[in-house]
Order: C-alpha cells, then sequence, then structure tokens
C-alpha cells in the first residue's frame, strides 16, 4: 500500500510542484497515474521513491514512512524510472546480479527468476553483453526484470511501456495484473490512455501538481456524464481543470 | 556548419544544472568560483615570480618561456588524445548528429573548434598568468602583451589537429572490435606510440634527459637554447615571445600561425574524409551474437555476496572498464608518483657522482618538522591528481539517482564510492614515504607519516565527494569532456592548496618531529570523526542535489 498524505513540494521557493496531494493506493489494485507532461507525476514518484525530498507531508509506503524510515521503506517496493539509465559499463546479468546482493535474493532464486523473465522479455540472449549495447528498450526490459527480481510487495514504475516493443508490452501488462491480483500494489504512471482503460482498476488524474480526480475509469465517466472513451474523458477533465 | 558550431558550444554552456535556490544560490556559485580561480591564480603569481627570479639568478631568465610553452605543449598533447577520442568518436551527441543531414566536415570542424576553445581556460591560467608576471619582472614592452593572447589563441591548434589526424586513422580500423572499451585502451595507446614517433621526427630528440646533458650551465640563457634545440616544434612560437620587439618575432609569430592553419585545414580534410567509418562504428548497439551455450545461463553465474562486496566490485568494475577514469583514477596517480620517485631517486644517484650528498642538505635546509610537513604536502600533491572521488558520483551518469532507491543508507553508499580513491592515494602516497624514509631512516617516522597522510587523504576523500554531490555533474556526453570542464576540480585544488599550507605552517610551528606527527595524527582522526558524523546525520541533505 502507498499512502501520500498533505504532500506539498517545491523545486524553487514560492512555486510549489505538487500542491497539498493526499492519495491513497490500496493492495491489490493496478492504479494508472495519469496526467499531462509537466503535471507532476515524475516529481510525484520521485518523492515517493525517495529521490526528491519532501518539503511538507509524507508518503508511505506498507506504513513506513519514507522520510523517517527510508531503508525499511525503500525495500518494500520495486522503482523502474522513466528513462532506462544503468551502469553501461556492466553486463546485463552483472546488474542483476547487483541488484539481487542489494536486496538479498538468493543465488537458486536469482537464476530461475532470471532464467523465466529473460526469456518472457526476449533478453536471455543478451543477458552477458555489455548494458551500453542495449537498445533503449532492451534497456527499458533489463530495469523490469531487476525490479522483478527481488519480487517487491510494491511496484512503482515511471511510464514502463515507453520503448518496449507490443510483446514485451503485454507481457509486462499481464504481470502487473497477476501482481495485484495476488494482493500487492502496482502504482504506474503514463501517457498511454488505452493502457490505462485495459489495466487499470483505479486511476488518478493530476494537472498543475493537484490531483483532480481519483476513482474508477466508471466513476470518471459517471462524474462527466460521458459514455466516451477514457480518452475523451481525460480530455474533458483536464480542459475543465484549465478552465 | 555555424548553427552546428554554435548549438554545440551552447549545449556544453547550459548543461549546468538549474539550482534550486534559484539566482541566490547562482550568485553564491559564482562568488565561490571567483574565489577558487583567484586562489589557482595567485598560487601561479608566486609560483611564477619564484621560478623567474631565481632562472634570473643564474642567468637563464629566457628559459621561463620556453619551460612554460613547454609544459603547456605537452599537457596539450597528451590531454588531447583522450579529448579527441572522446569528443570525436565517444561523444553521446553522434547518435543524433549522424542520423541528420549533416556532412561529416561540419562535424569535425565544430567538434574540434570546441576542443580548441575548451583547452582556453586552462592557458588562462598556465600560460597567460605566468607570461604576464614573466612580462612585470622583465620590464617587458607592450607588444610582448599584445603577442600573449593571440599565442593563447593559436598554441592548442597543433596539438589538437595532430592528434585528432592520428586518432581518426587509428579509429578506421580499431572500431570494428566489438569491446568499446577495448577499442578506447587500443587507441589510446598506439595514439600515444605514434604520437612519440611523429613528434620525436619532427622535434629534435625530445628529450629531458638530453637536454640536462647538452646544457652548457655557465652560458647565459643557454637552457632556453637547448630547450628549443630538444623541442624544435615549439621554436617559431618561443621565438615570437623572446623577440618580440624585432621583425624575428613576428615573422615567427606567422609562421606558427601559418603551420596551425595548415594543421587545422590538414585535420579537417583528412579526418572527414575517414570519419564516418570510425563514427559509426561507436554508435552502434555492437551485440555480440554469442553462442547459444556462453548464453545458457547457470547457477554459476549468479554468485552471492555481502551487498558491501557488491557495490565495491560494482565501483571497481565500472572505473574498470571506463578508459578515461581508469587512467585518471588508478594509473596517472600512482604512474606519476612512483615516476617522481625514480626521478628523485635518480637524482640523488647523479649528485652523489659530483660528493653532493642530497639528503645531507634536504635535511640540513629544512628542519626535521618541516620536512615532514614538506612530505606530507607532497602526498597532498599526488593525491590533487587523483580524481577518483571527485567524479565518485558523477562517473555514474544518471543511475547516481536510482541509488538514492535502493535500500543501502545513503551516508553507507557514499563510503562505499570512496575505497577506489582511498586505496590509489594511499599507494601513491607510498613512493613519498620511501623516498621520506631513505632520506631520515627513522622507520618510525616513516610510520607516522604513512598513517597521517592515509588519515588526511581520507579526509580528503570525503571532502572530494561531497564536493561532488553539491553539484553533481550527472548529465554529460562523454567522459573526458566530464572531467576536464568539470568545475567541481578547481575546488578540489583549492582544498588541496589550503591543506598543504595548514601541514606547512604547522611544520614551521612545532619543532619536534615526533610531536608533530602525533598532534597532527591525532588532529586527522578528529576530523575524520567530525566529518563522519556530519555524513552520518546529513545524508538525506547531501544527496538533496542528485535528482
Amino acid at each position: 500500500m502507498i499512502e501520500i498524505k498533505e504532500v506539498t513540494q517545491s523545486y524553487v521557493k514560492g512555486k510549489n510542484v505538487i500542491e497539498n496531494m493526499s492519495l491513497k493506493v490500496e493492495d491489490g489494485v493496478v492504479f494508472g497515474f495519469l496526467g499531462p507532461n509537466g503535471a507532476g507525476k515524475t516529481t510525484t514518484i520521485d518523492m515517493i521513491t525517495g529521490i526528491v525530498k519532501i518539503d511538507q507531508g509524507d508518503i508511505f509506503i506498507d506504513g513506513k514512512s519514507i522520510t523517517k524510515y527510508p531503508m525499511a521503506a525503500k525495500s518494500r517496493f520495486g522503482f523502474v524510472p522513466d528513462s532506462p539509465d544503468v551502469f553501461e559499463k556492466l553486463t546485463g546479468l552483472e546488474y542483476l546480479n547487483f541488484i539481487g546482493d542489494v536486496y538479498g535474493v538468493d543465488a537458486k532464486t536469482r537464476l530461475e527468476r532470471t532464467s523465466k523473465l529473460a526469456k518472457e522479455f526476449g533478453m536471455y540472449e543478451n543477458l552477458k553483453d555489455r548494458i551500453q549495447s542495449y537498445s533503449h528498450g532492451m534497456k527499458q526490459k533489463l530495469l523490469i526484470i531487476s525490479v522483478l527480481l527481488h519480487n517487491p510487495k510494491n511496484w512503482i514504475l515511471d511510464e514502463p511501456m515507453t520503448g518496449l516493443d507490443p510483446q514485451t508490452s503485454h507481457t509486462l501488462k499481464e504481470l502487473m495484473k497477476q501482481h495485484a491480483a495476488q494482493g500487492n500494489t502496482v502504482f504506474f504512471s503514463t501517457h498511454v490512455l488505452e493502457v490505462a482503460e485495459k489495466i487499470c482498476d483505479k486511476i488518478a488524474i493530476i494537472d498543475c501538481g493537484k490531483i483532480i480526480f481519483v476513482g474508477t475509469i466508471d466513476e470518471l465517466h459517471q462524474k462527466l456524464n460521458s459514455t466516451e472513451s477514457l480518452e475523451e474523458s481525460f480530455l474533458k477533465m483536464i480542459g475543465g481543470n484549465e478552465e | 556548419m555555424n548553427s552546428l558550431t554554435s548549438i554545440i558550444f551552447k549545449n556544453e554552456k547550459r548543461r549546468e544544472r538549474i539550482s534550486r535556490e534559484g539566482v541566490s544560490g547562482n550568485l553564491l556559485s559564482l562568488l565561490s568560483f571567483a574565489i577558487v580561480f583567484g586562489s589557482l591564480a595567485a598560487i601561479m603569481i608566486y609560483v611564477s615570480v619564484d621560478i623567474t627570479k631565481r632562472l634570473e639568478d643564474i642567468g637563464q631568465t629566457y628559459a621561463f618561456v620556453n619551460i612554460m610553452l613547454l609544459v603547456n605543449f605537452g599537457i596539450l598533447f597528451l590531454g588531447s588524445i583522450f579529448q579527441s577520442l572522446n569528443v570525436l568518436y565517444f561523444s553521446k551527441d553522434l547518435k543524433i548528429l549522424l542520423r541528420m543531414p549533416i556532412k561529416s566536415r561540419d562535424i569535425v570542424n565544430a567538434k574540434i573548434l570546441k576542443m580548441i576553445v575548451s583547452e582556453y581556460e586552462m592557458e588562462v591560467i598556465m600560460l597567460a598568468i605566468p607570461m604576464i608576471v614573466y612580462g612585470i619582472m622583465t620590464n617587458a614592452g607592450y607588444q610582448f602583451y599584445l603577442y600573449i593572447p593571440m599565442i593563447l589563441l593559436i598554441l592548442p591548434i597543433i596539438p589538437i589537429s595532430v592528434t585528432s589526424i592520428l586518432l581518426a586513422v587509428i579509429m578506421r580500423f580499431t572500431n570494428k572490435i566489438k569491446n568499446k572499451s577495448r577499442v578506447m585502451y587500443i587507441t589510446i595507446i598506439i595514439a600515444y606510440l605514434l604520437l612519440n614517433l611523429v613528434l620525436s621526427s619532427v622535434s629534435g630528440q625530445g628529450s629531458i634527459l638530453a637536454l640536462f646533458q647538452n646544457w652548457d650551465m655557465k652560458a647565459d640563457n643557454a637552457l632556453a637554447t637547448e630547450i628549443a634545440n630538444q623541442f624544435k616544434l615549439l621554436i617559431p612560437i618561443m621565438n615570437s615571445l623572446l623577440h618580440y620587439q624585432t621583425w624575428e618575432g613576428v615573422r615567427s609569430f606567422i609562421l606558427y600561425l601559418v603551420a596551425s592553419g595548415i594543421s587545422y585545414v590538414l585535420a579537417i580534410t583528412t579526418i572527414s574524409s575517414i570519419y564516418l567509418k570510425g563514427a559509426i562504428g561507436t554508435t552502434v548497439n555492437g551485440n555480440k551474437k554469442m553462442a547459444r551455450e556462453k548464453a545458457e545461463l547457470r547457477i554459476e553465474d549468479f554468485k552471492e555476496r555481502p551487498y558491501q562486496k557488491a557495490y565495491l566490485l560494482k565501483e571497481y568494475t565500472v572505473t574498470r572498464r571506463s578508459p578515461v577514469f581508469f587512467m585518471q583514477c588508478i594509473v596517472f596517480p600512482f604512474a606519476f608518483a612512483f615516476g617522481a620517485l625514480a626521478i628523485a631517486l635518480a637524482v640523488v644517484a647523479f649528485a652523489r657522482g659530483f660528493e653532493f650528498d642530497i639528503w645531507e642538505e634536504i635535511k640540513k635546509t629544512l628542519g626535521d618538522s618541516i620536512l615532514a610537513g614538506a612530505f606530507l604536502a607532497v602526498t597532498q600533491v599526488f593525491y590533487m591528481i587523483n580524481f577518483s572521488s571527485i567524479i565518485a558520483v558523477s562517473k555514474e551518469k544518471r543511475w547516481a539517482v536510482l541509488s538514492k532507491c535502493i535500500p543501502i543508507k545513503l551516508s553507507r553508499q557514499l563510503h562505499m564510492k570512496l575505497w577506489i580513491g582511498k586505496l590509489s592515494s594511499f599507494i601513491s602516497s607510498l613512493a613519498v614515504v620511501i623516498f621520506y624514509y631513505l632520506c631520515t631512516r627513522s622507520i618510525w617516522n616513516a610510520i607516522f607519516l604513512v598513517v597521517a597522510s592515509f588519515g588526511l587523504n581520507v579526509f580528503g576523500e570525503k571532502i572530494k565527494i561531497l564536493i561532488d554531490l553539491r553539484n553533481p555533474k550527472i548529465d554529460w556526453d562523454n567522459e573526458y569532456t566530464m572531467l576536464k570542464q568539470n568545475t567541481n576540480v578547481m575546488y578540489e585544488l583549492f582544498y588541496t592548496m589550503l591543506v598543504i599550507a595548514v601541514v606547512l605552517l604547522f611544520g614551521v610551528a612545532v619543532p619536534n618531529v615526533t610531536i608533530y606527527f602525533i598532534v597532527m595524527i591525532f588532529m586527522v582522526a578528529i576530523i575524520n570523526g567530525i566529518i563522519n558524523q556530519y555524513i552520518y546525520r546529513n545524508d538525506k541533505k547531501i544527496f538533496e542535489n542528485l535528482y
């Protein structure tokens, strides 16, 4: 479970990027975080994962505060960033071993999970190559595998479908649904509304640093008295907020 | 072409990340930069005055000009191998530029110009300031000062053009190797060998040893003449400064200008004709088609390690596989320290041939604790050229940001990032300790020196990484540019100068060498304890600018 409590964040004094945000992501759901460019999606994710300091408020991962107990909170999630920057000089396997050591995954489990995931993502034959030889999509896949390797309860993914081929994208979506179905949490940001429509149990829409909607997609349609697609409803919501 | 050049320049200048503190933060950065630059300039002024006076005393005043030109030329040639390789072939922007309808000639031109201009900052400190000091001390005419900026502008052209041509030719063949780190290592080694051949064929013997053997110490300004004889390539530019009042100066300058122009045009023409074949290879994702059995994952591929060991191994592997980092962080500090030790021992042996005991002379000239302070200061000089910790965070590029998400306390990660710097500075300080032991023959004092220098270095490593974390440079195009244009290095130099001043002054203040070392070790232990506490308690704040 991820809980954001009255969080405010500003990079420059007097100019809030996130303003008094509160959000609760329950266990057992795939939660989509939607919003236009520059709305504050990545900043929110950066705060949840401890990359950016929180000016006011707090964030809890399974009840552990990221500000007060960062180690306990960090060991409870796995994070895939929007740009797959990994150590280019390591091989994919070396990177996975590093992550395995950091999260204390035993060798047998590493072998099993890596083999299975690498085959599913079409990376099996590339793991012994240097990461610098990987394409953008392959780096993205490696980061996803590295998160799934230690199988955290909470998955946090920032634009995870970017750069993935259709087959991998499908596999990832299935894995996200399976993970949530097992009582875990999947929180991800996306621009691709079709993805959100297909797999999200709940969504939040953020604009100009404020949450303007939280609920199911049906609830969004009801709120707007709309029977159209999520895309239409999303545009109405954002447009309404601008007005 | 002009627009491409201007975009490359603007991109470089605007890469600095926006400060969170806004205008006041930028002003503070500007002020601290001015203080650091001012301090370095002050040091260069002091050194230049001292050397000029000493050369005047022995009737070799002109040699100052030749020595400074030689030093700058040497730095430019050695540095331009790394720079050319990284800027021309391993720069991130190539992936964009090579896919655009831009002629390779324009790309080469813009990149070579960028390299030339990037040398000017270093030249202002290393060349312009010493020359102005020399001019003032020798009452040089106004023409001398007119030559300085002109020489500053054209001096890097020949070194960069020549090394870039050599690298382009080598890269034409070596880029076929799939392993890009190997390509860099092989190219650098071949380039150094070829450069040595080219320079010795056009520049006399080019030997410092021959210089000392042939130098007639009794003749006025014979050292300047001998430097010119040994390094003929520099004769025109040396003459333009030494004969600034006559037509000989003008003629020599024009000669060097023409040579620079020719080398530039030659570089652009030659490199553009073979550039694409070399550059495209470096940007292609060289996936090896491995044999199935090699690709097969086995349980042996997954070794469990304690996370500390895994972290240290990761630090070492990333450094070892990045030739520029490996050279600057491990090879150069080590080679420089032990090279200096070898030269120092050779000089001692050489002096013994004339029945002159340098050991005794050093001990007589410097009191015991001042001698200890001087040796401790020398360890700091070697330590100054070790860039391991000043780039410990920045070298990881944007992964450095991800390191904040893993469940390892930030203060612990900070300490683990320092081990390469600690180890390499310890090894380089051993060279100084060996010389100190041979000089004093006191095993206890040598042990004290090891402990004191190691303690100081460990403290310095922490200061360096704090500097890096205050303004991390994680968005870089290539390894060399990140190192060379990293303004954090200036702060490191400033810090080291401060430490050197403290250890020397302390040596003057405490005459007894044993007390000197004991107090020094005690102080170093205390400041290390204080900084450890600071890091432990403020790690989140320390890592705040990394995002």
